[in-house]
């Protein structure tokens, strides 16, 4: 493996500003130097983060489906404030 | 109760209808307060199942974060959406109610996290990471997703779940965990390089691992 001046550590740190595209114009050069002509471990890193990303939003698709009981509903509407509790 | 404006998509329509609603909760309309309810409980909820283990202390803090709202919403300024205010009081209900109950301490993120030489590189250059999507069928890839989530540390759970599973924004999630957003960046780079090594198919162990 042929390291450039970016560490791997460095390159996992700014993984996500990469997606993000945050990087200066430098960093980006230097993050992708790494990645592709160095260092295919860090390569397959950065897949693997967002593949653990992608994993985790379609797990927040289903749970946000999640069903809500009724009588959680029912107890919480039971405690709506009459008229002067929402006084100041 | 209609709300207005439904002509016009996006930020603007959001808040428009967030004033109309907000005016109707402080006028006590008993439909608005209803509408309140159904619209935000099932994210809340979700969020509260994802920090609380137990069902009923999920429900519990959902329906004490609405309570508190509801006391608190006289003094609400309006300098966040109202769905953010609520979001930060259930979150703390979900924290106090947590803290009440832990029952075990929590692993530090740093053990979680990866490893490297003093030098900076990689002490493992080319170890696989193995997707856990190729080895388990998908209720159980999301269970074991779920898992994962919950074995984080609290402080990195929340803001994971926030951005990834509830899809808030930056500044949004900052302003119901009280970060900053570049805290909030931060926290959730390293949630999810932890949640990366937690769900890695070689140690969900349903094949072994050998490559």
């Amino acid at each position: 493996m042929n390291h450039t001046s970016m560490t791997c550590k460095q390159v996992y740190d700014l993984v996500m500003a990469y997606l993000d595209n945050e990087l200066s114009a430098q960093d980006r050069a230097e993050f992708e130097n790494h990645l592709y002509k160095c260092c295919p471990s860090c390569g397959a890193y950065l897949e693997s983060y967002k593949e653990t990303v992608r994993l985790a939003r379609q797990v927040g698709r289903s749970v946000s489906q999640d069903d809500v009981p009724p009588r959680l509903i029912e107890a919480i509407l039971k405690r709506v404030p009459q008229g002067d509790d929402l006084a100041d | 109760m209609a709300p207005p404006g439904t002509s016009s998509a996006g930020a603007a329509s959001r808040d428009e209808n967030e004033a109309f609603l907000l005016a109707g909760l402080r006028r006590g309309e008993a439909a608005a307060f209803e509408r309140l309810v159904r619209d935000t409980t099932p994210r809340l909820l979700a969020i509260a199942r994802r920090m609380l283990p137990n069902e009923d202390d999920a429900l519990d803090a959902v329906q004490e974060g609405y309570l508190a709202a509801f006391k608190g919403l006289p003094s609400f300024d309006g300098n966040s959406r109202l769905s953010t205010w609520l979001h930060r009081i259930v979150v703390n209900a979900c924290l106090m109610k947590l803290r009440s109950r832990r029952r075990r301490p929590e692993r530090s993120i740093e053990d979680i996290l990866p490893k490297f030489k003093e030098d900076g590189h990689s002490w493992e250059p080319g170890s696989a990471w193995r997707n856990p999507s190729e080895s388990l069928e998908q209720a159980e890839l999301s269970a074991k997703i779920l898992e994962a989530i919950d074995e984080l540390p609290e402080n990195y759970r929340i803001v994971l779940v926030l951005r990834d599973i509830q899809g808030l924004d930056t500044a949004e999630t900052g302003v119901i965990v009280g970060l900053s957003e570049n805290a909030v960046k931060t926290r959730l780079h390293r949630a999810r390089q932890a949640l990366r090594e937690l769900v890695d198919g070689r140690a969900l162990g349903k094949d072994g691992g050998n490559d």
